[in-house]
């Protein structure tokens, strides 16, 4: 297995060894700047295009202003009381002495900038980029270099609950839209130099920066040069949702499986990181990207590792359950009705039989039409605004639901069994899963009808062959269960307390440090100890 | 990738199977709207000697759903064909039936014991046995002096459909009086197959509800108003009918087989003439022995029970007369004794071993079996058989005493 | 040498597989019950068989040992030569295609005969070898790790054992050889030829990573495998008592008799699931060996192709095999105790015999690779 990890990496890495990541390519040209401050102020407005938006503020600087400079910024990408007070009142202040360009430039750029970041460039381009970045670019007459302030300062959403995976027990923190910020969720949790973050900037056009993160010394650097590889390969013009990249670097673009985890908490995220994966935080996305993922990572809730572990146990293993049935049901009740109607006990087959005696339609038309409506409503439930998404709820419950019955168009049976796929769909904590189970239930339907639980079950099996050849970065997608791996089924269907779950997943290299130190487990202390003396 | 063809593999086969599907029309499907579910098969004979069969079919739009009984229809229907084989017969209610007759929900084959005059039970099982459909688990009923189809028509309060009322009295006597002894076909096909054990099968009859109307020919059901209880033993030998034990014998036959869960056993009060006292029998376990020296084949029947004090037609101070309570422990005892008895002298009677003594020793003694197999006929009836009953009596309910007349 | 398989396995997987084979016969028509006479004490039987079995396959594998990185097809010809061996290669090719085929008709006919009447066996037969040679074309890894997910049906079917206990009566056991030792040997050939199928580790083996193990795990499987068999015989007789012996397929029957709390009837289908997932795995692993083996035999660059191909074969050949079920429980009881270990020791008596001799006449010779672990011989034998 590992062997076979090992020399798919090499493969990668053979092909494209050369290409440093983070260089953008292409359409980049280097272009010096001028000496002429006039020549370089018009090439970059000329790169703008006269954008009404981008501010060339004349500075007069040095002693009695003989200076001319030029700082450059996009109006709304910037923070404007950080320039004026960090920038511009800090080079006209402290500047009054020099007579010198070249000292005033270099003395601004060492010492006089009240900022913690700050570059230089001597292309023109750079400098445009920069600027488009939401940076800050101070020129000085007569020389041919420039000062990349870090003033980034756009409007971005407040840290808020994650919508798409809430908890009732554990942290209320979602990923954000803004890089920065959810790399500042992520370090405030792994306080500890060895998290490293590699940047990326992928898009040609929309120039998107891409965070590679992992745990230096945990994480398989294997694995981690086979996705640096994958992203620095990728060749879009924008990247606007971590969606688009996960379909460029996935190990299995046609499986409806996803093979890259897609969470929107940062405690997912560095929890995953502890386990040697890493992630992919993609600029704009409140969506970070986990690999390798594994099939039972996706039916995980956090809540599990912070509820005492019986309860996230049996929680887990109700989740399978509603896993199952999801993908299963109708199928079920498909096979059941048409072909083993001898499986059901006897009253429930009598009711059954006496619900289907008005229905026009075969079962498997009355199932497939059912689940389409039901499909049907879910959507517009996400589209509608909230307000009328209750009405849509309404109209799915009385009329779809009650009047359907009432006019003997599907049976009670099969509301109910809808009602429960549905139920159990939305259990599957992550959404992705829970698309792809969505559109696996179809087929399974014709096949129940085709051959009765003989044809789900191949239906099944070649489902499961499929699974079984999936692989996330290497790693086999249904891991701990097949191949087998003894030592990791503590987290796998049950969950095993803090105190025994001492190891990562095989796939890190170095099993050397254990998670936890051994024999924690509590007790109550020894019986001298609890001796009270005044008693 | 390897993963794309298997995922290119999947989406050929969903299409092949899809196709399959739409040319071939399936071929084991059933629309479940489409079948009549069978509860009970009753079995007699014809008047021109073919195999009459009786089908029980539930009406489910009749059963009542959310919005309550549709109707006072009654939830079942009864059709009766004919054929020379239980095969044939069964499909020969498709003429009968607009659905399909579907038999794995039955759980009731019913005998009539004319049936058995002339012929034995074998031909009747094939079926059953062979047949994927039927559940073995069902259960195997005669009814004795009436035909299945009377039984079939019967009625009954609260649970209208007799196959599901035939098992409501059949798991009641079970636990509540032990006066029938449970027979699914498997069991009667276990006792057919094994050495040295004749099968049963539970007792059924027909209680006319109203005496006068004669029950012959072609009735409508209105007309027969006729009542139907479980009860007594119809023991076999080999696969002929040979005779029947009654309620107390089959109880007898209990004791020694340990089926006995929960009954009363009444007796003469010690202390009063006249008078009799009822004891509850909570548990009891039953066991045999036998022995064979040389020719002679004794039994040795052994039933432990506990119970207690049920009712006393007569008081008794059990403060001041404390060996009474002794004496009715003798009394239960001896009743006991008796039914086990008349259970064995009633099945040496009938020449059939329906309670494995000859199991007994082909299991323990295969080789002694060898010899005395061919000769069990005539060695069974002459088993002598010792029986030892105890009974411990516990408690005596919530009064010390009886109320008393001043 | 041609890398035609680059999966390697692991040694617990490699028992999966065995188990895996092992179960699809026991589970599905278990023919060792059938038409006997003393059904009673049948595990008797069962128990000769398996210490039989234990002592052939640890001669098997003990001596496909010898050769640690070459598949029997690929040292037969090393051993035998080019003519004899590509013969006694094809003979176990032409046995394992002909196992899958006969697997698959018992599954088929049991399906039909229990399940769907109306339906076609073609059907089942084509869904599963179609399903089990596309698992064969992933290579070996996919079809180990199908049977560690398949292996855990094993224990559940264990597990499933217990359920009818209420129809359980131990008394049914007795009496203890009342015919004499005569109906067990019978018994056991059937046994054996049934673990004969563990001839396939010849094609395992190269791929197992750690090959000290391999001894052990054998040695595991056939013991649980047994245990299985032996528990299951027990179950089968105190349910049925006497007619055990007159089911075509007692192991349905047996689940058949699981009812739960009188409510939930019927419920085989859900063991006969897990038995389909074996059966499918099994066909799997036999049509891989087949194609891989013949791909060897060949010279071919791989092995792939020839999988989809070998799965209509199988499918062919279980339909031509039998006319009828008649015909099929013939070859299970009175045909295969005779004619699969003369077919399989016959071929591995071969191999044993040139390898001996080529030790002997050419004692340093290099085209035999050197043994690994212990030679074979019968006097070795723990």
């Amino acid at each position: 297995m590992l062997r076979n990890l090992v020399r798919k990496i090499k493969r990668f890495s053979q092909s494209e060894r050369n290409k440093a990541p983070g260089e953008t390519r292409g359409t980049y040209k280097h272009t010096p700047l001028s000496h002429v401050l006039e020549v370089n102020e018009a090439r970059i407005r000329q790169a703008f295009g006269d954008s009404f938006d981008l501010v060339c503020r004349r500075v007069a600087i040095g002693k009695h202003g003989s200076i001319a400079a030029l700082v450059v910024h996009l109006n709304e990408m910037v923070n404007p009381q950080f320039v004026s007070t960090a920038i511009i009142e800090r080079i006209v202040d402290k500047t009054e002495h020099l007579t010198d360009p070249n000292t005033v430039y270099t003395q601004i750029r060492d010492s006089y900038l009240d900022l913690t970041d700050v570059a230089e460039t001597h292309d023109l381009h750079k400098v445009a980029y920069e600027i488009a970045n939401g940076n800050t670019c101070i020129l000085v007459q007569g020389v041919a270099k420039a000062i990349v302030c870090q003033t980034q300062g756009y409007s971005q959403r407040e840290v808020s609950q994650p919508t798409t995976e809430s908890t009732i027990r554990g942290s209320k923190e979602g990923l954000v839209e803004s890089l920065a910020v959810n790399l500042s969720l992520i370090r405030r949790r792994i306080r500890n130099p060895n998290l490293r973050v590699e940047q990326f900037t992928i898009g040609e056009v929309s120039q998107t920066p891409v965070a590679l993160v992992y745990i230096e010394g945990i994480a398989n650097p294997g694995i981690v040069a086979e996705a640096r590889q994958r992203l620095s390969r990728i060749k879009v013009d924008s990247i606007q949702e971590s969606g688009q990249l996960e379909e460029f670097i996935e190990d299995a673009p046609l499986s409806p499986f996803p093979t890259l985890l897609r969470t929107e908490r940062p405690d997912r995220v560095t929890g995953n990181l502890l386990e040697g994966r890493f992630a992919i935080i993609t600029d704009g996305s409140p969506f970070a990207l986990i690999a390798p993922a594994t099939f039972s990572m996706f039916l995980t809730a956090p809540e599990d590792y912070f509820e005492r572990f019986f309860a996230g146990s049996v929680i887990r293993l109700l989740r399978y359950l509603a896993f199952l049935l999801s993908l299963t049901l109708p199928s079920l009740y498909v096979a059941i009705t048409t072909f083993h109607q001898e499986l059901l006990p006897t009253p429930l087959i009598l009711s059954i039989a006496a619900q289907r005696n008005q229905i026009p339609f075969p079962a498997v038309v009355e199932a497939i039409l059912m689940e389409i409506v039901f499909e049907l409503l879910r959507e517009a439930g996400i589209r509608l605004p909230v307000i009328l998404g209750q009405a849509v709820s309404i109209i799915g419950a009385l009329v779809i639901g009650e009047a359907a019955l009432r006019a003997g168009l599907v049976s009670a049976a099969m509301v109910v069994v809808v009602a429960l796929t549905g139920i159990s769909s939305f259990v599957t904590p992550i959404f992705s899963l829970a698309i792809s189970v969505r559109l696996l239930r179809f087929p399974l339907m014709i096949l129940a009808s085709a051959l009765g639980l003989f044809g789900i079950l191949a239906g099944l099996a070649s489902m499961l062959t499929h699974l079984l050849t999936l692989r996330s970065f290497g790693v086999p997608y249904l891991e701990p269960i097949a191949p087998f791996v003894a030592g990791e089924q503590r987290d796998v269907v049950f969950r095993a307390p803090w105190w025994a779950m001492n190891r990562r997943p095989r796939f890190v290299e170095e099993q050397t440090d254990k998670r936890v130190a051994p024999g924690q487990i509590p007790r109550p202390p020894e019986p001298e100890q609890t001796k009270d003396p005044g008693r | 990738m390897k993963s794309n063809k298997a995922l290119r593999l999947t989406v050929y086969l969903i299409a092949i199977m899809s196709l399959m599907w739409a040319a071939s029309g399936c071929w084991s499907r059933r629309e479940i709207e489409d079948l009549a579910f069978v509860m009970a098969i009753g079995v007699d004979r014809s008047p021109s000697g073919n195999i009459q069969m009786t089908a029980q079919f539930a009406k489910p739009e009749a059963m009542g759903s959310a919005e309550g009984p549709k109707s006072q229809e009654k939830p079942f229907w009864v059709a009766t064909t004919e054929g020379h084989t239980m095969f044939e017969a069964f499909r020969n209610l498709g003429y009968i039936s607009p659905k399909r007759p579907y038999l794995p929900h039955n759980n009731f084959y019913i005998f009539g014991e004319d049936l058995f005059r002339e012929m034995g039970i074998k031909p009747f099982l094939d079926l059953i046995n062979r047949d994927p459909e039927p559940r073995l688990t069902a259960r195997i009923s005669v009814v004795k002096g009436a035909t299945a189809k009377d039984l079939l028509q019967a009625e009954f309060e609260g649970m209208p459909m007799s196959a599901v009322a035939l098992r409501g009295i059949m798991n009641h006597l079970t636990k509540a009086w032990g006066t029938i002894h449970e027979t699914t076909i498997r069991d009667f096909l276990d006792r057919m197959e094994s050495e040295g054990i004749e099968p049963i099968a539970m007792g059924a009859e027909v209680i006319p509800f109203e005496p006068d109307i004669e029950i012959e020919g072609e009735v409508s059901r209105e007309q027969i108003k006729a009542r139907a209880t479980l009860g007594g033993t119809a023991v076999f030998k080999g696969d002929y009918l040979v005779g029947w034990l009654d309620n107390f014998e089959t109880r007898g036959l209990n004791w020694i087989l340990g089926k006995v869960n929960n009954t009363v056993v009444e007796f003469p009060h010690p202390g009063a003439e006249d008078k009799r006292v009822s004891v509850e029998i909570l548990r009891a376990t039953g066991s045999f022995e036998v022995q064979v020296e040389d020719e002679d084949v004794r039994a040795f029947i052994e039933v432990n029970a506990v119970g207690n004090l049920g009712c006393i037609q007569e008081p008794v101070d059990f403060i001041k007369q404390p060996e009474v309570w002794t004496q009715f422990e003798k009394g239960a005892e001896k009743a006991i004794e008796d039914e086990i008895a008349r259970a064995v002298a009633a099945l040496q009677r009938l020449g059939s071993d329906a309670v494995g003594f000859g199991q007994y020793i082909f299991r323990r003694k295969p080789k002694e079996w060898e010899s005395l197999k061919h000769r069990w006929d005539e060695i069974f009836p002459a088993i002598g058989v010792d029986i030892d009953v105890t009974v411990h009596l516990r408690g005596m309910g919530v009064v010390l005493k009886s109320a008393e007349t001043k | 040498m041609k890398q035609l398989e680059k999966g390697r396995i692991s040694s617990f997987q490699y028992m999966c597989m065995l188990l895996v084979v092992r179960i699809t016969a026991t589970t599905v028509t278990f023919p060792f019950m059938t038409d006997h006479e003393s059904p009673t004490d049948a595990w008797i039987g069962a128990a000769i068989g398996i210490v039989v079995s234990l002592v052939l396959l640890e001669l098997i594998v003990r001596f496909s040992l010898n050769f640690p990185n070459m598949t029997v097809i690929q040292y037969s010809q090393s051993v035998l030569g080019k003519f004899l061996g590509s013969i006694a290669a094809l003979l176990l090719i032409g046995f394992w295609v002909f196992d899958a085929a006969v697997a698959g008709r018992a599954m088929g006919s049991a399906m039909v005969n229990a399940f769907m009447p109306e339906t076609p066996v073609l059907v089942f037969i084509i869904v599963t070898a179609f399903l089990s040679a596309n698992g064969a074309r992933q290579g070996l890894e996919i079809t180990a790790r199908w049977s560690e997910l398949v292996a855990v049906g094993v224990v559940m079917s264990a597990l499933l054992l217990a359920l009818p206990f209420q129809a359980m009566n131990f008394q049914n056991l007795l009496p203890i050889l009342p015919y004499g030792i005569g109906p067990h040997l019978k018994r056991a050939a059937i046994i054996v030829a049934i673990f004969l199928r563990y001839s396939v580790v010849g094609m395992i083996v190269p791929y197992v990573h750690n090959r000290k193990e391999i001894l052990r795990y054998t040695r595991i499987a056939v013991l649980i495998s047994g245990a299985v068999l032996i528990a299951q015989s027990i179950v089968l007789v105190a349910v049925f008592g006497a007619r055990a012996t007159s089911s075509a397929v007692p192991t349905l029957q047996l689940v058949r008799q699981i009812t739960i709390g009188e409510f939930f009837e019927r419920i085989e289908i859900f063991p006969v699931t897990l038995w389909l997932l074996n059966n499918g795995v099994n066909m799997g692993l036999f049509i891989w060996a087949s194609s891989l083996g013949l791909a060897q035999l060949f010279g071919l660059n791989r092995f792939e192709p020839l999988t989809y191909p070998i799965g209509g074969l199988v499918t062919l050949l279980s339909m031509l095999l039998f006319k009828n079920y008649v015909e099929q429980i013939h070859y299970l009881i009175r045909v295969q105790p005779i004619f699969v270990p003369v077919l399989v020791l016959g071929v591995y008596a071969l191999l044993y015999a040139g390898f001996s001799i080529r030790k002997l006449v050419l004692p340093k010779q290099g085209n035999l690779e050197a043994p690994m672990i212990l030679e074979a011989g019968p006097d070795e034998i723990e």
